[in-house]
C-alpha cells in the first residue's frame, strides 16, 4: 500500500463523507469500505467502489424522497375533504382553508400551515395554495388554487369544484396504489439482491485479491449493483 | 502523415460535407494512422446513432410527461366546466397553474389565440404540437363539441370518465412490463453473485488437480 493509494482512497472517503451529508450507516460503512478496497486492491477499484456505493446511497434517498411525497399527496386529500364538507356553512374559501387546519396530518400541517401564512402575508388564497403545492410537489394543492380561483372567478360554489377535485384525486390515489403494489415488490427484491452483491463485491475487493477473473467479476458486480437499483428507481409509477 | 492526408482528404470529400469541422475526425486519421482511420470512419456513424438514440428518449420522456398530466389536465376541465368557462379559456387557465411539456403547449395554444388564430385552428396547432394517441382524440373531441357550440360543461362532464379510465389504462400498460424489468436486473445480479462466489472455488479446486 503506497503513499498516494492512502491519500488518494482518504480523498474518496471524504469525498463521500461530504456528498452524503450523513446518513445513517452509509455515512461511516461507505468510506471505510471504499478505503479498505482502494487499500487493498487499487486506486481504480476503490474509485468504482466509491461510484457504486454513492449510486446505491441514491437509490435510498431518492426512494425516502419518492415515499414523503406520496404520503403528503395522500394526506393533502384529508383537508380537502374537510373544505368540501364546510365549504356549506362558512361563505369564504379563505375560511374554509382555515377550518380545514386541524384536518391535516403531521406530515402536511407545516405544509397547509405555509399556505395559510403565504395567504395571510397578503397573496391571493389561490396564488398561496399554487405557489406551495409547486414548490413541494403537490399537485393536488396546486388544483386546490385552481378550485379557489375559479369559484372567486365566476362566483359558483366552492363545493362543486371541489367535488370534482376529490372525485379525481381519489381515483389517482387508487390507480397508483394498485401501480406501486404490482411493481414495488420486484423492485424491492432487485435493490436487495444489488444491496448483498454490492457488500459481497466490496468484500471481496477488500480481501485484496490479485487482478484475475475474480477482480473482474468483482468489477462488474460492484457497477451493476450500484447502478441497476438507481436505473430501475427511476422506472417505478 | 503525409500518405494519410491522402484517405482523409478523400474521405471528407467523398463525405460530402464542405464545413471544415467535418475534416477533424479525417485529420485525427492521419495523425493516428490506421486504427484511427478506423475510428474516424466509425465515430461519426456512432455518434449519430447516439444523437439519434437521445432525441427518441428525450421525445418519449416528453411524451411520457405529457400522458402523466393528462389527468390533471382533465380535473381542470371539469372544474371549468362546473365554472362555465369556454373551452379556450379553461385551456389556457390550466396552463398557468401546471408545468412541464403539457403546459407549454398549452401556453403555445394561447398565444397563438391572442395572435388572431380562430380556436379550432390553434386548438389543431396544440394537436399537432402534443401528438400522442391520447391528446389527439382528447383535443379532437373538444374540437368537435367546440364547433358544434356545445358548451364544455357538456362535453367534459360525457368524455371525462372515458378519458380519465383510458389514461389509467395506458398507465397500467406501462407498468405491466415493470416486473418483467425487475426480475431481468434480478437473474443477472443473482448471476453475479454466484459467480462471485462460485470463481474463487472453482479456481482453487482447479489448482488442487
Amino acid at each position: 500500500m503506497t503513499l498516494p493509494a492512502v491519500v488518494a482512497a482518504w480523498a474518496f472517503m471524504l469525498a463521500q463523507w461530504r456528498v452524503q451529508g450523513g446518513r445513517g450507516v452509509l455515512l461511516i460503512a461507505a468510506p471505510l469500505a471504499t478505503f479498505l478496497v482502494a487499500s487493498r486492491s487499487g486506486l481504480l477499484s476503490g474509485a468504482i467502489a466509491a461510484v457504486s456505493l454513492r449510486l446505491f446511497e441514491q437509490t435510498l434517498s431518492l426512494l425516502a424522497k419518492r415515499r414523503r411525497l406520496e404520503r403528503l399527496r395522500d394526506a393533502a386529500e384529508e383537508p380537502i375533504q374537510a373544505m368540501f364538507e364546510q365549504a356549506s356553512l362558512f361563505g369564504s374559501a379563505e375560511l374554509c382553508a382555515l377550518a380545514a387546519l386541524p384536518a391535516c396530518g403531521p406530515r402536511l400541517r407545516p405544509v397547509w400551515q405555509r399556505a395559510l401564512a403565504e395567504w395571510l402575508r397578503g397573496s391571493a388564497s389561490e396564488e398561496a395554495f399554487r405557489t406551495v403545492g409547486r414548490s413541494e410537489g403537490l399537485p393536488l394543492l396546486v388544483q386546490l388554487g385552481r378550485a379557489l380561483s375559479l369559484s372567486r372567478r365566476s362566483g359558483t360554489p366552492l363545493a362543486r369544484h371541489l367535488a370534482v377535485l376529490l372525485e379525481d384525486a381519489a381515483e389517482e390515489r387508487r390507480r397508483r396504489h394498485e401501480a406501486g403494489a404490482q411493481t414495488f415488490p420486484f423492485f424491492a427484491v432487485t435493490a436487495g439482491l444489488a444491496g448483498v452483491v454490492l457488500l459481497g463485491s466490496v468484500w471481496v475487493l477488500a480481501q485484496g485479491q490479485g487482478v484475475g477473473l475474480t477482480y473482474w467479476i468483482a468489477i462488474a458486480a460492484l457497477l451493476t449493483s450500484g447502478s441497476i437499483p438507481l436505473a430501475t428507481a427511476q422506472l417505478l409509477p | 502523415m503525409t500518405l494519410w492526408m491522402l484517405p482523409a482528404a478523400i474521405g471528407a470529400w467523398a463525405a460530402g460535407k464542405r464545413d471544415l469541422k467535418h475534416l477533424l475526425p479525417y485529420t485525427i486519421a492521419a495523425l493516428w494512422g490506421p486504427l484511427g482511420l478506423c475510428l474516424a470512419a466509425v465515430a461519426p456513424l456512432a455518434a449519430r446513432t447516439a444523437v439519434g438514440v437521445l432525441h427518441r428518449l428525450e421525445a418519449s420522456a416528453a411524451g411520457d410527461a405529457v400522458r402523466r398530466s393528462v389527468p390533471i389536465l382533465l380535473t381542470d376541465l371539469g372544474m371549468a366546466a362546473e365554472a362555465g368557462q369556454p373551452l379556450h379559456t379553461a385551456l389556457r387557465d390550466a396552463a398557468d397553474y401546471g408545468d412541464g411539456p403539457l403546459a407549454d403547449a398549452l401556453r403555445r395554444f394561447g398565444e397563438h389565440v391572442d395572435s388572431g388564430s380562430s380556436v379550432a385552428q390553434a386548438l389543431e396547432h396544440l394537436r399537432r404540437d402534443l401528438s400522442t394517441q391520447q391528446t389527439d382524440r382528447l383535443i379532437g373531441l373538444l374540437s368537435r363539441d367546440a364547433q358544434l357550440g356545445l358548451p364544455l360543461a357538456a362535453s367534459v362532464s360525457r368524455y371525462r370518465r372515458n378519458w380519465l379510465s383510458e389514461a389509467r389504462r395506458d398507465a397500467d400498460r406501462t407498468v405491466a412490463y415493470l416486473p418483467y424489468v425487475f426480475t431481468a436486473m434480478a437473474g443477472l445480479l443473482l448471476l453475479e453473485g454466484v459467480a462471485l462466489l462460485a470463481v474463487p472455488w472453482l479456481v482453487s479446486l482447479w489448482r488442487t488437480f
